[in-house]
């Protein structure tokens, strides 16, 4: 049992401080160490006190003491002369040391993190998802009108600096937003969504299309620009209904919590946290978006063939490179190989359907209907901008609208 | 070789007793320290070396980066125990005796509790977001938030002091939480309608509770510091602070052309615009600059009046602690830290941009986790530490000689979940 560094000599009696837990008096001791006890006695020989090893613990102390006391028990044996603390050791083997931190602790400490971080993980990639998939419906559609209600007032907030920022507003865009409004009605017939569909062009140049909860749709001008056929004005539209009818809109949510309830509380912490961050955000939501947005595009190609449009549009649209993505993460994490793929997988869909659409006029609208909808945005508004400084900036984009089709 | 021969002869110690089985002879004690006499007030001496402490802290920092966060709770256990035995008064240590498994079980069963309200408060808010609900929910929560952070703070005061000890009694708390930060809130409240007048007697009130509900054994503190003592103190900072307030917002009413500024918010970049946007940065960070001396200042006036106000039993507390010792911590973490910040940011923005994606983002967090770790273990090491060594140094304890008298007591409760909740909200203190 004796450490082989100790002198050959040991001692096995010392002076110590004493503190009896009791008062707040503090005694010069004797300390004697026996096999199986350390009596501790005052100068004048009075027995302060008989510890036997077993019930020690040793407790946080400047470097240079030792400071020793019952495990249960406030009393404390402050030991500073080293040959004694070494002795005492000895005699005591093992003895617990309360709160102190020690190199296998932290082995341990890392060792667990790491289990947990990776068990989190692994729920956040497969659990959760599958959890999502049984709860999104049972929430009510009322709960996710008012929720996309909430989330609409912001998003118009920051995609219109005005409230003329919708396009195909007053006289002079009847026939454009007529033309709009059946194109989205034909698609909504055939779509039987939970919700009705409240669709709108906007005045923004990036090609996008967005849905949040409770059945709104923002189609940006970019996009309606871009479209060289109502089919392909249409695919977009299909593909956002396509999320309307998965509920996307409540499954973000959930997942927001969901993931803040495995990742957040634990290690919402600035230099852990940060790291668990970048994961997260580069590998679980791409991969969990990316099977959302393939649900949305094979229910929009089911459409489009529902309707007897071209069920190859969006596919076609998506191999012109023609979509911008929303920022700069959304460029770099669902690049034109992943373009590639959902068009591939779109193709799929159309080849077993029985309308080509390949015949020149489109099912969707007329010549005329089709031109006086490209025009929806050029129609200028009925009453003038308010002031100046407030006009339409075209050329800036808009943090906020980052619920982007491209995801 | 054999340690004998350094000690001075052997003079067998009285024999107390007989020993009991005791196969090495016996041998005198080496030079047994001699014992501290009791003056008629002691004083503070913080013995713990910055080296140690800088290694705990980088250590720490490194593994909190391993442990995704979790190694915080042994890292706050490391650093107390730290500072807490190397705090000595009267030539005694404090002992700490919490534990980091204590903190960590207790985080955890806050987060089980708080976790089901958490989500449906989530929920409620997404639902009920719109109007007059949105606006009075968002200050009720702020309100909400700052009681529960008050609530969680007094609650790891209790936990810090339960688990403190000096010269085997320990510390402990008793009073309620909720009232401590009820009491607070109202306190705020009332400071920010005075604009901040009212702060010395808030803290003077709430440092009154805190100190009335705690207990050395069977001493009851008690805080004698009067918030017009404070006030009289920190109102020439006051109303420096308002004055350069007021210049500020007159420079920038006089001097800016507003039209410019505002064309400048949007990114017009003429001449005009990029002059009243210079004007008002220049401005601005005269005000940070303000603010940067007066945090210091305004902490060491704090900690200064704190100190004199303490008083446990028949104990009280005096300090010589200087604002200028205090200001120059503040100093030396911004000196320090500066060219940290100014190296890792140069080197963010030399990563040529054909490296590809996942090296940027390597490179990215790599860099980021250099400047704001380091950072961090410059405070703790500068300013946290060396407040602490300046504080404890500077206090001396009349009436000492009194604290035989104290008596253990142990009616008051532990608390039973650790620090959970200042833990889960991260308000925890040192």
């Amino acid at each position: 049992m004796m450490d082989a560094s100790l002198p050959a000599v040991t001692v096995t009696s010392g002076q110590a401080i004493f503190f009896d837990g009791v008062t707040g008096v503090r005694r010069t001791a004797t300390a004697e160490l026996g096999l199986t006890t350390m009596e501790i006695s005052a100068p004048d020989g009075e027995a302060l006190a008989a510890w036997r090893y077993g019930e020690l613990a040793t407790y946080s102390a400047p470097d240079g003491m030792l400071r020793v006391g019952p495990a249960t028990g406030p009393a404390r044996l402050e030991i500073r002369d080293r040959e004694l603390a070494a002795a005492f050791m000895a005699r005591a083997g093992r003895i617990p040391q309360p709160g102190a931190v020690e190199p296998r602790t932290r082995l341990k400490v890392v060792g667990w993190s790491l289990a947990a971080v990776a068990s989190a993980l692994l729920v956040a990639m497969f659990g959760l998802p599958a959890m999502i998939e049984r709860m999104a419906p049972l929430v009510p559609l009322g709960v996710e009108q008012q929720f996309g209600a909430s989330i609409d007032s912001r998003v118009r907030a920051s995609l219109a600096r005005d409230q003329h920022d919708e396009c195909g507003q007053g006289p002079n865009g009847q026939a454009s937003r007529a033309a709009f409004d059946k194109l989205v009605g034909r698609l909504e017939t055939a779509a039987g969504l939970p919700f009705p569909v409240r669709a709108a062009v906007v005045r923004r140049t990036a090609i996008n299309a967005i849905s949040l909860p409770g059945g709104r749709i923002y189609v940006y001008a970019g996009y309606v620009n871009k479209a060289e056929t109502p089919d392909e004005l249409a695919a977009a539209i299909a593909h956002e209904m396509g999320h309307i009818a998965h509920r996307d809109g409540v499954r973000r949510p959930i997942q927001a919590v969901g993931l803040w309830l495995l990742f957040g509380p634990l290690i919402g912490d600035f230099g852990g946290g940060a790291v668990a961050w970048v994961a997260m955000h580069r590998m679980l939501l791409p991969s969990y978006s990316r099977e959302r947005e393939a649900a949305a595009d094979t229910f929009g190609t089911e459409l489009m063939i529902k309707v007897g449009g071209d069920p190859r549009a969006d596919a076609n649209f998506l191999l012109r490179g023609a979509r911008t993505a929303g920022s700069t993460w959304k460029i770099l994490l669902s690049d034109h190989p992943q373009d590639r793929e959902r068009a591939a997988a779109i193709e799929a869909i159309a080849r077993a359907a029985p309308n080509r659409g390949d015949s020149a006029a489109s099912a969707l609208l007329t010549a005329t209907e089709w031109a006086a909808l490209k025009q929806i945005c050029q129609a200028p508004a009925s009453t003038p901008p308010a002031t100046p400084e407030v006009q339409h900036q075209p050329s800036r984009d808009v943090a906020g609208a980052e619920t982007a089709r491209a995801e | 070789m054999t340690a004998l021969a350094l000690l001075p002869p052997p003079a067998p110690p009285p024999p107390i007793r007989p020993a009991r089985v005791v196969p090495p002879p016996i041998r005198p004690a080496r030079v047994a320290p001699p014992p501290i006499p009791l003056r008629h007030g002691a004083t503070g001496c913080f013995t713990g070396r910055m080296q140690a402490f800088r290694r705990i802290m980088l250590r720490g920092a490194l593994l909190r980066v391993a442990t995704l966060g979790i190694y915080r709770f042994w890292l706050t256990t490391e650093s107390r125990r730290f500072l807490w035995a190397n705090t000595e008064i009267g030539g005694d240590s404090l002992e700490y005796s919490g534990t980091a498994r204590g903190h960590f079980l207790g985080c955890l069963m806050v987060i089980a509790l708080l976790a089901p309200p958490y989500a449906l408060l989530w929920v409620f808010t997404g639902a009920v977001e719109f109007g007059a609900v949105a606006q009075l929910s968002s200050v009720g929560g702020l309100a909400f938030l700052g009681v529960v952070g008050q609530y969680a703070s007094y609650r790891a005061r209790r936990y810090r002091l339960t688990h403190t000890a000096f010269r085997g009694i320990h510390f402990r708390q008793s009073g309620s939480a909720l009232a401590y930060a009820l009491r607070s809130l109202l306190w705020a409240v009332l400071t920010a309608l005075t604009l901040g007048l009212a702060y010395p007697w808030a803290r003077a009130s709430l440092e009154r509770y805190k100190l009335a509900h705690t207990h050395y054994g069977s001493w009851q503190g008690k805080f004698a510091g009067s918030g017009t003592q404070l006030f009289a103190r920190g109102i020439g900072l006051w109303l420096l602070l308002m004055a350069a307030a007021v210049g500020f917002g007159v420079a920038v009413s006089e001097f800016v052309d507003p039209d410019a500024l505002r064309r400048a918010g949007r990114g017009a970049s003429d001449d005009e615009a990029a002059l009243a946007a210079a004007q008002v940065m220049l401005l601005s960070l005269g005000m940070v600059l303000l603010a940067g001396i007066a945090y210091p200042l305004l902490r060491a006036i704090v900690m200064r009046w704190w100190l004199e106000g303490l008083r446990i039993g028949p104990l009280a507390v005096a300090t010589t602690l200087r604002k200028r010792s205090i200001v120059g911590a503040y100093l030396r973490c911004f000196l320090y830290a500066a060219p940290l910040v100014i190296v890792a940011s140069i080197a963010i923005f030399t990563v040529p941009d054909d490296v590809g994606e996942l090296v940027m983002t390597g490179a990215g967090v790599v860099t980021y986790l250099v400047m704001v770790l380091g950072v961090w273990v410059l405070h703790q090491t500068t300013v946290k530490l060396r407040i602490w060594r300046l504080a404890v140094d500077s206090i001396s304890i009349a009436g000492f000689e009194a604290i035989t008298k104290v008596r253990a007591d142990s009616r008051l409760p532990g608390s039973a979940v650790g620090e959970g909740l200042a833990d889960a909200l991260l308000t925890g203190g040192i």
